[in-house]
Formats: structure tokens, sequence, C-alpha cells
């Protein structure tokens, strides 16, 4: 009998706990919660927990970051995070699949329901062929796809990003039309190209050096593919001899950055504080090491400005989405 | 031998009442767009399959009441026998446990202490003298995996 | 092949802090593995930030002797409890659990044991010997190849399931049909999910798996607490398998492991197709496949060593390539990037200590696996007569927290309690739970390969029976299906 009471104090004590510890003080004061929406191990993940580790040693929280991978699909978590009590101390991290499911007409929430905190580690896509497949330039993939449209084979994941990368190189030339076919992310296609069951697809920059290239920076002659071109607005550090699609004089500019999001309605002084917790990660050089490595760039963007630029994003990447979704 | 007629008529109407679910649904959704199948027909034809399966198996099992016994019969055999009370305090004591875990007012630990004591002790008809070992289980498990899962792995348990 | 850089590495693990951390792996990873609802993938995705404070080197020896520890580790729950501990050991409750009802659970489990380290080893020889050719040979294995595989597997359904085929048929459709709400792998928009975004993600495999298989067994042995053990003498003789064993059973072995090997270096397949895939072959080829899903050596042997050797299996592309072979390699590649190692074609020529660590760990962590294994089968064996009363509740604990901490919802615990109910009244009616995980998990595969085929071709199916593995494979599942029913028609033939 005795325990029997042992417990029920115990119960009422942890019922105590769990009832008063809602009182606002100054932020933070219990740990943070960032929703991963995808499983552990992918680039987002490791995005994450670069941050993670980067605000641990940088000491900028006197309170550590916790990641929560939430699986199946990206928008489960994103939804969560929207429900989510906007007390401070639940936080998103995305990217522009958010947009792409949006504008597709697969989710019916979008990034105008979050509060923007930060957005950091651009990196943008690179169009590959075979090496063996007599295209050497932009130019030549997209003059073949509007000669021969819908033959040549476009390794994608449809809906995702690379689905609109390679649909938003094919608006650039009326009448140009490749095969979307359904294969997977970069390694997928990777695998898929190098076996020659597709004939084009597009990697991230990162991709294109760990695939093709020998440590030292020159080309491995083992592979069997090759990047045409690179959609950001300056050239690849890590590929400084592939042109960008401005210099060829296409207006594409496809890139990808990881944003920090906030349920709507959470309070300024945590959306700041954790945007400068954010910014002190990214001068550590756990986070430095991890950009050099992958190809992002550096820089991060927050507040007013973060808006504008998620605005500029939309407008370029809605239509393309709602293509994504017809064909 | 064992009789199973009752379970398979049940069981095969609630596997057909899912597949109409499927069906419904599936009505619903576009033609490809990027290939001729598109996403409907799978799972309307894997559906179909399903449901024609079920009706042989349910007017099998018909056929065979109508010709060896009486219904009545078939109940006696199949549903008496076993007491099922320690299955349904086993389902119903986890279904309690989850959903006050979902409704987050109790931490796991305490939760998962509480349940684990009464579960066991239910279980053995809170007799006394497994009172101690129920205890040691449920305080080990409850607080040990809430300890392992939050000081160890750093992540979030259902709170 | 550079036999120098294995020792130096196998002498750099077994002489510093790595070796702490390879006895940590295994031991975990069995205990993990035998635990119902608790899995390999779970238990590395965990330990991956923990890594994160390690030398590479480290992390990875940690990481590969979990992956071996767990899949080890899952025959014990699946010989003793019938609830298998990870979703590779699925086929070995078939025959593990009936032969340790018999009175003889030293025997399964031994037998289940050095299974698994022969697997390990045989596919451990491949990926030191035959890496590069044979990952260059899967990237040619396009969406027909796949789809004719798996069309080849699902077939297998048909020979796994016992008794009426109408329900194996029943059994196995079902498992398709409920891995299909979710997005749609084809066309990356959401179907089937009656409007409610929780179903976006579909119904993962892990909360279906240890509804299915664990809850539902848990219903049915809170059934008979209340009666006593009938077999009250712990019978651990057969613990180690004799010469003539060994050598009765090397080709099964051999075959066994070979399959698993090769299906673990496809991406994408797992070890649990691997064990269904080498079962099927050695009951078709067996002089007594009745005695399949009875307690049968054959059985538990084929099972134990394809999942094992899909270890090794996977491990191949990952190395070669830089594909992750299963998702625990992937998990593999994300604790590599975050080292700051680019996993890829080149991993050879940036980092090959690592990858002579991976290989190392592969070879060490068996044989501590093994050693592990075979010194406590003894004890492991006596859990069996533990009191279900105690058993019981602690399993539904793990099973909880194991659905909830993969995806971190508390939908997935519900999914598996409803699954642990669905799971319960289908053995009621007498349909057998085998197909509906074989076909919930090749389903989803099985589909997007077609339709990505079907893409690439503008909708012509013809590719399938043109293309040499693709026709090899269609060729094999038509004679899969036939076989066994013209044994049968022979058979019956003869008694008349």
């Amino acid at each position: 009998m005795l325990r029997f009471r042992y417990l029920l104090s115990a119960m009422a004590a942890a019922m105590l706990i769990a009832t008063t510890g809602t009182v606002q003080a100054e932020w933070p004061e219990k740990p943070i919660k960032l929703i991963v929406p995808f499983k552990a191990g992918g680039s987002s993940d490791q995005m994450g927990r670069v941050v993670q580790a980067g605000i641990k040693e940088s000491e900028a929280l006197p309170h550590p970051v916790t990641i929560v991978n939430v699986g199946g699909h990206y928008s489960i978590g994103a939804r969560r995070v929207m429900e989510a009590k906007p007390d401070g101390y639940n936080f998103l991290l995305i990217h522009l699949a958010l947009m792409g499911g949006q504008g597709s007409g697969a989710l019916d929430f979008g990034w105008k329901d979050f509060a923007p905190v930060a957005s950091v580690g651009e990196f943008c896509l690179m169009p590959m062929v075979r090496k063996d497949s007599g295209i050497d330039s932009l130019e030549q993939l997209l003059d073949q796809a509007k000669d021969k449209p819908d033959s040549l084979i476009f390794g994608a994941n449809l809906g995702a990003i690379n689905h609109m990368g390679g649909l938003m190189l094919q608006e650039t030339t009326p009448g140009a039309k490749f095969r979307f076919v359904q294969i997977g992310g970069g390694t997928a296609n990777y695998t898929a190209l190098t076996g020659a069951q597709t004939a084009v697809t597009v990697l991230s920059g990162a991709e294109v050096t760990k695939f093709t290239r020998l440590p030292d920076g020159s080309e491995n002659p083992d592979s069997q593919i090759k990047p045409l071109a690179y959609t950001g607005s300056e050239r690849f550090s890590g590929l400084p001899d592939v042109p960008t699609t401005q210099e060829l004089g296409y207006d594409v500019n496809f890139c990808i950055k990881s944003w920090f999001f906030a349920p709507k309605d959470t309070p300024q002084e945590a959306i700041d504080g954790f945007a400068a917790a954010i910014e002190k990660a990214t001068q550590t050089d756990t986070y430095q090491d991890y950009l050099v490595k992958n190809g992002f760039a550096n820089g991060i963007v927050t507040g007013e400005e973060m808006l504008e630029e998620l605005q500029a994003t939309w407008d370029r990447i809605e239509p393309i989405a709602r293509l994504a979704a017809q064909k | 031998m064992e009789q199973r007629t009752i379970a398979e008529i049940g069981v095969c109407s609630l596997i057909i009442i899912i597949c109409a679910l499927i069906l419904w649904q599936a009505a619903k959704l576009p033609p490809g767009s990027f290939e001729p199948l598109g996403s409907a027909p799978v799972p309307q034809a894997t559906a179909g399959i399903v449901i024609g399966c079920c009706l042989i198996v349910m007017v099998k099992a018909i056929i065979k009441i109508r010709r060896h016994h009486s219904l009545a019969h078939h109940v006696r055999d199949e549903l008496i026998g076993r007491s099922p009370w320690n299955a349904i305090y086993i389902l119903g004591g986890t279904l309690a446990y989850v959903a006050l875990l979902q409704l987050g007012k109790l931490s796991f630990g305490v939760l998962t202490f509480a349940f684990l004591l009464l579960l066991i002790m239910t279980l053995n008809r809170f007799r006394r003298h497994s009172l101690l070992p129920a205890t040691i289980t449920a305080a080990l498990f409850g607080f040990g995996i809430e300890f392992l899962f939050t000081r160890v792995f750093v992540v979030d348990l259902p709170v | 092949m550079d036999l120098n850089a294995l020792f130096i590495a196998i002498q750099q693990i077994l002489s510093t802090h790595a070796l702490l951390m390879l006895l940590l792996g295994t031991g975990l990873g069995i205990v993990v593995g035998a635990i119902p609802g608790l899995t390999g993938a779970m238990l590395i995705a965990l330990t991956l930030p923990l890594t994160f404070y390690m030398t590479p080197f480290n992390a990875v020896v940690l990481l590969v002797s979990m992956y071996v520890g767990a899949i080890s580790g899952g025959l014990i729950t699946a010989t003793l409890m019938r609830m298998p501990g990870t979703p590779a050991a699925v086929m070995t409750t078939f025959d593990g659990y009936p032969m340790a009802r018999s009175g003889r659970p030293g025997r399964a489990l031994g037998l289940g044991i050095t299974a698994s380290f022969v697997g390990g080893l045989i596919a451990w020889v491949v990926l030191l010997t035959i890496t590069q050719p044979l990952s260059i040979l899967a990237t040619r294995f396009g969406p027909f190849e796949y789809f004719s595989l798996i069309m080849m597997a699902m077939v297998l359904i048909a020979s796994v399931s016992e008794g009426s085929l109408v329900k194996g048929l029943i059994s196995g459709l079902l498992g398709m049909l409920i891995s299909m709400p979710g997005v749609d792998p084809a066309s990356g928009m959401p179907r089937l999910t009656f409007d409610w975004y929780v179903l976006n993600g579909g119904l993962q495999l892990l909360p279906v798996l240890i509804g299915t298989f664990a809850v539902s067994q848990i219903i049915a042995d809170a059934l008979d607490i209340g009666k006593v053990s009938q077999n009250s003498r712990v019978d651990s003789r057969g613990v180690l398998m004799s010469l003539a064993d060994l050598r009765r059973h090397a080709v099964n072995m051999i075959r066994s492991s070979f399959i698993g090997t090769w299906i673990g270096i496809l991406p994408g397949i797992g070890a649990s197709i691997g064990s269904v895939v080498a079962y099927t072959a050695a009951k078709n080829i067996s002089k007594t496949p009745e005695e399949f899903g009875k307690g049968s050596e054959e059985g538990i042997i084929a099972s134990e060593a394809a999942n094992n050797a899909t270890v090794g299996g996977a491990l191949i592309p990952l190395i070669a390539m830089g594909i992750p072979g299963s998702v625990i390699d992937a998990i593999l590649i994300g604790a590599l990037t975050i080292h700051s190692i680019q996993p890829g074609p080149t991993l050879f020529l940036t980092n090959a200590d690592i990858v002579w660590g991976i290989i190392a760990t592969c070879l060490l962590a068996n044989i501590v696996m093994w050693l592990m294994m075979t010194s406590s089968v003894r004890y492991i064996a006596k859990l069996i007569y533990l009191p279900r009363s105690y058993v019981l509740p602690v399993v539904i604990v793990f099973c909880v927290v194991g659905s909830y901490a993969l995806n971190n919802t508390m939908f997935d615990i519900w999914v598996m309690l409803g699954f642990g109910v669905i799971g319960f009244l289908l053995e009621r009616a007498k349909i057998p739970l085998g197909p509906f995980v074989i076909g919930f998990v090749l389903a989803p595969l099985g589909e997007e390969k077609l339709r990505s085929g079907l893409m690439m071709t503008a909708g012509d199916i013809t590719p399938m029976f043109t293309r040499p593995f693709s026709l090899a494979f269609t060729l094999a599942a038509v004679v899969l299906l036939v076989w066994p029913l013209y044994n049968d028609w022979r058979r019956r033939r003869a008694n008349a």
C-alpha cells in the first residue's frame, strides 16, 4: 500500500511540474525544438545538425537545440510546426520543396503561413549529360529537345526540385520538351545517367564534384557524365570552368536555400533571438567547413530582407510548380 | 479440426469495407499525365481482386456452415472457449496509455511506470507477491527508457 | 585488392578505442535488434548525433558494427517469441518458432547464428574482391529489370503462404493495397489520403510491421497467459553446428548468401526481401518442402544467411559509387558527410582508411557477433520461459517507443495498434501474415518502377521481354509460379 501511495505522490508532483511551466520569462528558458521534416541523414538533416553544433560551439544560446526528424512526407512535419504553439520553442527547417508543393497544389498551405526566421546555405543546379551523348553545350541540349521533342529522357523526382529545375530550363526555349521520368533524388539520377537509362538530369554543384572529380579537383577519367552549365548567378567555386546559364544567355536562376521558419505569431523576441543564434553558428569553423565541402554559398538573410527574397523566389517558382503538376 | 468460418466471414467483410473505401478514393484521382497508367488503376485493380478473393472465401465458409452444422454450433466452437479477458486488459490498457501520451499532460516516464505497474498487476490478478517484481520492472523500463532517450540520445519522446 | 591496407585497418581497430566501439556497437546492435519494436535503423539514426564527437574512423566502426549486430539480433525474438526483432527476421519466425516450441530453442538459435555468420562472411568476401564490377553492373539495372525482379519476388508470395492459395493472395494483395495511400511514387501527388494530411506520408513500414507481427502476437499470447508453458525443459543442445551439419547445409548456406549479397547490392531492396527470396528458393529446391513452416532447419538457415549477407552486399555500392544499398547505408552516408567525408566513386582515393575501416569492421563485427551470440545462447534460450505477464507489457512499451522514435509522430503509434488488431484478426481467419508484409514492402517499389519504365518508353511494355536481365527474371517468375504446381500435380498423379 505504501508503494501505491508513493506512486500517487510521484504522479501528483509530475502533474504540478507539467502545469506550472508556462510562465514567460527571458527567451529561451528551455531547449528549442527544430523540426526537420525529412529522415535523419539527408541534406536538410545535415544542415540542421551542423547549425545545431554551431550554436552549441559558439554558445549562442543558453539551452541546446534539439532536432526532431519527422519522416514520411515533408508536409507532415511542416504542418506540425505551422499548427504548433507559437511560444518561441518550435522552428522548422525546410527548402524550396515547400513552395513546390504549394504551387503544384499538393499542399493546402505554404510559406506565407509561417514567420520567416533566416535563410542560409545557397546551392544551385547543373544540367548533366553523358560524355558519349554528343551534346557539348546547353544550347545543343535545348536544341535537341526542340528538334525532337519528348524524346530526351530527363531523370527527375516528379514534383520535386530537380523536376522544377528541368522545367525551368525547358521553358527558356519555346518548343523544347524533355520526357520527364520518375527516377528519384541526386544519387539515383547519377546512377541512372551513368547506366545510360536516362539522357539528362540536374545535380547540385556538390554532387557533381563528388561524382565526377578526383580529390585534387581534376576530372575523374572513369566518370561517364559531364555538367553543361550552372544555374547560379556566379560560377560555382568547385567547378570554375563551367559557365553560368546567364553567361550563356539564358535567363535561368535556380538556387535552393535552407529556410528556417517559425509558426505565425511567434514572439518577435524569439524570432530575432533564434536568427541571431543561427548567424553566430554560421561563423563557426564547423559550419564554414561544411559549406566549403558541400559547395554551399556563405551568407545569411533574415527579417524583411528574407521576406523579399521569399517573395521573389515564389514569383519565379509558382508558374513552374504549376507546370510540374500538369506535366 | 478447428473451425474458423465465423472469423472468415467477419474478417473478409472487414477487408471488403477497406477495399471499398480505397475504390471510392481512387475514383476521384485524375488520369495519368506522365504515362498511360496514372495513379488510380493499380490500386483499383488490386482492390478489385481482393474483393473477389474475399467473396470466394466467404461463399466457401457459408457453404460449410450450411452443409455441416448449424450456425449455433459454429458460434459455440469459435467464440466460446478461451477467456478473452487478458487480451482485453492488454489492448484496453494500451489504448488508454497511448491516448494519455497523446494528451501530453503527464511525462513519458511517469505514464509508462503507471501503465506497466497496473497492467502487470492486473495480468497477475493483483497477487501480493508480484507487487515487488512488478514495481521494479515498471520503474526500470519506465524511467530507464525515458532517461536513455532524453538524456543519451537527446530526442523527444511523446511527452 | 590491397590486403596490406586491410591488415592495417584490422590492426588499427584491434589496438585502439575502435575495439571498444566494435564491441559496444555489435553488442548494442544485437540487443536492439532482438527487441521487437526497436530496429537497427533506429539505433543508428539515434546514435548518429553522438558520433559527431568521435573521429570519423571510430564513427564508422561503431555504426557498421551496429548494423551487423542488429540484423543478427532479430533472430532471437523471431525464434523464441514469433516476433521478428527486425523486419529482416520475418522469415525466421516461420521455422525458428515451431522448432523452439517443439523443445529445441537452442538448436534453432544455433542454426540461425551460424547461418548469419556464414552469410556475413560470404558477402564480405564478395565485398572485398569484386566490388567495382558488381556496382557498375547494378547501374545498368533500369526500371524494367527492377520491375521484373520485384514480380519474381511477388510470385514467391504464393510459395511462402501455407494453406489456401486464395487466402495467401488476399493477404499479399491487402498488403499491397495498404502501402498505396500517400504520395504517389510516380507523380509526386498525394492519393488515397481521404484528404487527411497525416496520410500524405503513407503508412510507414515499421509501425505496420510491428503491429502485424509483434502486437498481434501479444494479443494472441495474452489469451494463453494463465497456462503453464507446455515444454518446461530447456534443451539447448546442438547450439554449435557439427561438421556433418555444415556439410549437409553447405549448398543451401552458400546459395542463400549469394542471393542475399546480390539483393543487398540493388539499391532500395532491403534485407527482408533478401531473406524472402533465399527462403523460397531453398523451399523450392528442398527435398522436404513440406517441412518448411513447421520447423525446417533449411528454412532458418536460408533466411538468416541471406539477411546477414545483405549487409555486406549493401555496402558494395556505397563504397564503390557512393550509392546507398539500404536505408541504414543512407544514414551511414549522412554520417560520413557530417564528418566532411564525401562518399562517392572516389571514396577509395580520398579516404582509403575509412573504406578499409568499413570493410574490416564488416568482418570483425561478424566474428564478434558469432562469439557473443554462441557463448550466450544457453541463457538467451531461457528467455522463452520468462513469465509472459511481465514480458508482454514491457514489449508493448518498446513497440510504442519504437513506432514513435523513427518519425516522431503519434500517428505511427496508432497505426501500429490498428495493425496489431488487423494482424490478430487475419490470423484468426487463418489468413497468413507473411504475404501481407511482402506485398506491403514490394508494391510501392514495383509500381514506381513499372510506371517509370512506361514513362521512359511512352507506354511501351515490350522492353520487359527484350532486355536480357528483365527477360531472365520474368522467366524465373513464371518457372517459380509453375514449378510447385507441376510438382504437386506429378505427386498427385503418382499417388493416383
